[in-house]
């Protein structure tokens, strides 16, 4: 088991800059997640680490050992890197029994054959397919060709692991299942993992580290609740989450534990933000599941109340979405126990000053 | 593929017609292909045509004849010798276009249309004035270079004949190779890469193995053409005292009196090999398919880089269509155009002598009438042909119709069945009552007929196959009845696909052979039992001017058929 060091890495295609320089590290046994929309450089930068890319600046290294650096023109093959990879496609060979795919890794690194078989069983019990070793993938059901390829990957025991969007063939159930399975597999096995997706929820349930990537830049990086309560920007509380954006003046900045006044409009906003500066301009990040809606007024002295009129209240089960509106602007609110309301109706929302996230710099 | 797709006959009520029409249309095609069959069987054990006794005299017959052992023997050693050597050369030139930046891959994948430019004849005759040991070209050209008078090679030896027909049909290989290595998932190779496979390792022992149903499907084609093929054996092999399987039925055939029983008895274990070799090899090219789909998915496929290695792979590549394209072609030329065969090509010797002796002159009037014949068969041929296959191929896709299976499985037999098989089964079905077609040319077009069938079904299936369902539904959906949509929805889409098989099955009737040489009598030549006669006759010129003339013709139509299909994006036609 290694670390990851990613530092400066630049990859162009043509004129397109599709990675811009970006860096991070991956502790020892950790899983960080590049969490992006598409075309915004994480699979290339997953490429790069993998072998399958050669960067045009930057250095990779797996603990001590340099395996990519342009400067000191160092580019160990895919092939010598020790890493286990999980595909979007599986990748599984289907001229291969289930078997013979787990131990092709072995076989490369010239594993006694005594060991292989010893070693196959062990990683088809650890993900929970024992038994299954003589079937071809084309014989297993989706789930299961996925449970084949993280064996393949993990069995000859990888520095690192990279998992290239391995859950976005799954159906809907499925992936939710697989998603907590395979975050304990990744803990039991203690293995560094680097993991690439778009989907939002996916990277809040599985890494200790999220990396926000958009246009080959890193947005944020940090741990799932850091990224979702404190995004650093407009783009990371808009991609991770549903966020709504106000605009608004500082009155009051608060320091040593006073809250932080925001005019916005005609309402008065408290937050706990620290670090703004009395009249500067900022934007306001406020998640809809964090306001609360009831149609009567709360009691006095409840923080950051604003009366709205409702436009359109969607009914979604267990939560009733209302898209509101307050003097001109409109909010997203997610409304628990209420009755169904009409449009035009008036309702109370109030919200909690710490989870109310000022961006600062405002809105760019 | 096609059974995957939903059948647009699910969703209308039928005219009655239409059941009658697939009834019809089953019968029809179960006739032409089975019938012949059937007597080509029964008269295996029938002393003469005339005669209805039962005998097994001809099986015994020919097992006693001293030849057999040695005819046998000889199409073994050539039938695997030509398979292995075509995959020798399809699979590493498949893989040089399919999967390396080797410069001038588009022009090295003509490969896949060399067979439909360069017949076999072509080939065969071309070659046989290449390599003859005392005045070939290249022999001549190796004497000048080393100065010696020892001759490279003979061509007229069993290790010509495998050399020419593996030529000829390595073609076969490389096309379902290069198939197969396009549409694998580079996603594959990732993967042993990351597991600790270098490039080598990967190439051995994930890519080959992928490819290997498709490497197989097109080797067991390319053995089932190399019994098939009846022109470089007539030639080459003939020439060199070497019989074999194809030559042999011949041999029988021409005899006075031909002797029909044994020729039937000769034929059916061939059969059965092919027949084989035609199951095992759509088997092989299911699997493939199941290797290198990926559904929903698109990619390109990755490249191995070969640096200064390119230079040796497009020498591989340029050799080959040098030998198999180049050299035959210029061959055809210099006979056409200069004066004498031996004189060097210049100016001085240049005459058009030659194409004014074959308008006016004696063998003249024979070669023209041929080209006549030979016209009018592929015309009528290629249009009944292309009816029968349209109407086929529109039922195997479209239809729900239980039958549909039994009506694609029929009209694919004549692919096992080697065109001199066919003439021997036509004879023996089509010269008593009540057709009594014997020295007619009608007997050659039913078999044009049957032996093009599969290949005009293929070019319109595949084109339905790309017409989306969803047209068809459109049109029902706003009203349209069965009748409606087929008239005015899917003829007019199909119709550059219909065009192009027709043009395939009009260029493949122009130049068959096989079946030809033993339907064809005094007055009924066809333009290729002439090129043959005149190549026996040793008349160097008017052979290369008949097949510069069957080339020209070829890549016209090639480039029709091209035109055509961009018009449609209707692939694999070739």
């Amino acid at each position: 088991m290694q670390n990851v060091r990613v530092e400066k890495l630049v990859k162009r295609f043509g004129d397109v800059v599709a990675v811009g320089g970006i860096s991070f590290e991956v502790p020892k046994g950790k899983l960080l997640t590049l969490l992006g929309p598409s075309g915004c450089g994480k699979t290339t930068t997953l490429n790069i680490i993998a072998g399958f890319e050669t960067p045009d600046d930057g250095d990779v290294h797996v603990g001590e050992r340099l395996i990519s650096s342009a400067t000191e023109n160092v580019l160990v093959p895919a092939h010598k890197r020790n890493l286990g990879m999980v595909f979007q496609s599986y990748g599984l060979w289907p001229h291969l029994r289930v078997r013979d795919n787990v131990a092709f890794g072995l076989q490369m690194r010239k594993t006694p054959k005594s060991e292989i078989a010893g070693a196959v069983e062990r990683a088809l019990g650890l993900v929970r397919l024992d038994g299954l070793g003589e079937r071809y993938p084309s014989q297993l059901s989706g789930g299961q060709q996925q449970r084949v390829a993280f064996a393949r990957a993990l069995v000859y025991e990888p520095d690192v692991l990279l998992l290239d969007e391995p859950l976005s063939n799954l159906d809907a159930a499925l992936r939710e299942e697989m998603r907590l399975e395979l975050k304990d597999l990744q803990t039991q096995s203690g293995i560094t993992t680097i993991f690439v997706t778009h989907d939002q929820v996916e990277a809040m349930v599985m890494s200790d580290i999220i990396v926000v990537m958009n246009e080959g830049r890193i947005e944020q990086m940090g741990s799932p609740s850091d990224v979702y309560q404190h995004p650093a920007n407009e783009f990371v509380a808009g991609f991770v989450g549903i966020s709504n954006f106000l605009e608004g003046e500082v009155v009051a900045a608060g320091s040593g534990g006073a809250e932080t006044a925001v005019k916005v409009g005609e309402v008065t906003l408290r937050c706990k933000t620290a670090g703004v500066s009395e009249g500067s301009k900022v934007l306001l990040s406020i998640r809809p599941e964090d306001c609360v809606a009831s149609n009567e007024a709360p009691p006095e002295g409840t923080p950051n109340v604003i009366k709205c009129s409702v436009d359109k209240a969607v009914y979604m089960g267990g939560v009733l979405e209302l898209w509101l509106s307050a003097s001109g602007r409109q909010i997203r609110v997610h409304g628990h126990r209420l009755p169904i309301l009409e449009s035009g109706a008036s309702v109370y929302v109030s919200i909690d000053p710490a989870s109310i996230s000022a961006i600062k710099g405002g809105p760019s | 593929m096609t059974e995957m797709r939903p059948r647009s006959f699910a969703m209308f009520r039928l005219p009655s017609t239409v059941r009658v029409l697939e009834w019809g249309c089953l019968l029809v095609i179960g006739f032409i292909v089975l019938y012949p069959l059937f007597w080509l069987v029964l008269g295996s054990f029938r002393p003469d045509p005339i005669s209805t006794d039962f005998t097994l005299d001809a099986y015994f017959a020919i097992l006693e004849e001293e030849y057999m052992g040695e005819v046998l023997w000889n199409t073994a050693v050539m039938s695997v010798g030509v398979t292995s050597l075509s995959v020798l050369i399809g699979v590493p030139l498949a893989w040089i276009v399919g999967r390396t930046d080797t410069p001038l891959k588009n022009y090295i994948n003509m490969i896949a249309i060399l067979p439909f430019i360069m017949p076999p004849v072509v080939v065969a005759v071309a070659w046989a004035y290449l390599g003859t040991p005392r005045v070939g070209f290249v022999n001549l050209f190796w004497k000048w270079l080393v100065g010696t008078r020892e001759p490279l090679f003979d061509i007229f030896t069993m290790g010509g004949l495998i050399f020419v027909m593996a030529l000829s049909l390595a073609p076969y290989v490389f096309i379902f190779t290069v198939t197969a290595f396009k549409n694998m998932d580079p996603t594959l190779e990732y993967a042993a890469h990351v597991s600790g496979a270098s490039q080598w390792k990967t190439t051995l022992r994930i890519t080959l193995p992928m490819a290997a149903p498709a490497i197989l499907s097109g080797a067991l084609l390319t053995f089932i053409q190399s019994i098939e093929v009846f022109a470089i054996p007539a030639t080459i092999g003939v020439s060199g005292g070497i019989y074999v399987f194809s030559t042999q039925l011949w041999r029988m055939m021409i005899g006075i009196p031909p002797n029909f029983s044994h020729a039937a008895a000769l034929s059916i274990p061939i059969l059965l090999v092919c027949g084989l070799a035609l199951w095992g090899q759509t088997r092989a090219l299911g699997r493939s398919a199941r290797y290198t789909t990926v559904a929903g998915k698109s990619f390109r496929p990755r490249l191995v880089e070969l640096g200064p290695w390119k230079y040796v792979s497009l020498s591989f590549a340029a050799f080959y269509l040098l030998v198999s394209a180049i050299l035959p072609v210029l061959t055809l030329i210099y006979g056409t155009f200069i004066s004498n065969r031996g004189r060097p090509p210049t100016f001085e010797y240049l005459t058009l002598g030659h194409l004014h002796e074959i308008i006016t002159g004696d063998g003249g009037a024979v070669i023209l009438r041929s080209i006549q014949n030979s016209l009018f068969l592929s015309f009528m041929g290629a249009t009944i042909g292309i009816a029968l296959s349209a109407v086929v191929a529109y039922f195997v896709v479209r239809s729900t119709w239980k039958g549909r299976g039994t009506l694609d499985f029929l009209a694919l037999i004549p692919v096992a069945i080697p065109g001199a098989v066919i003439a021997i089964a036509m004879l023996w079905a089509y010269i008593r009552e009540p057709f009594n077609l014997y020295h007619t040319l009608w007997i050659i077009l039913i078999a044009y007929i049957t032996r093009f069938l599969p290949f005009g079904v293929r070019a319109v299936s595949n084109s339905i196959t790309q017409i989306h369902e969803e047209l068809e539904r459109a049109a029902a959906v706003s009203g349209a009845n069965w009748g409606v949509v087929f008239w005015k929805i899917l003829v007019p889409l199909a119709m550059p696909g219909i065009v192009a098989g027709w043009i395939i099955l009009f260029v493949s009737m122009m130049r068959e052979l096989s079946a030809s040489i033993m339907l064809f009598s005094s007055n009924k030549e066809v333009i290729s039992t002439i090129l043959i006669q005149l190549y026996d006759e040793g008349l160097f010129s008017h052979v290369c001017i008949l097949s510069l003339i069957i080339v020209i013709l070829s890549l016209a139509s090639v480039a029709l058929v091209r035109w055509l299909t961009k018009q449609t994006d209707v692939e694999g036609l070739t």
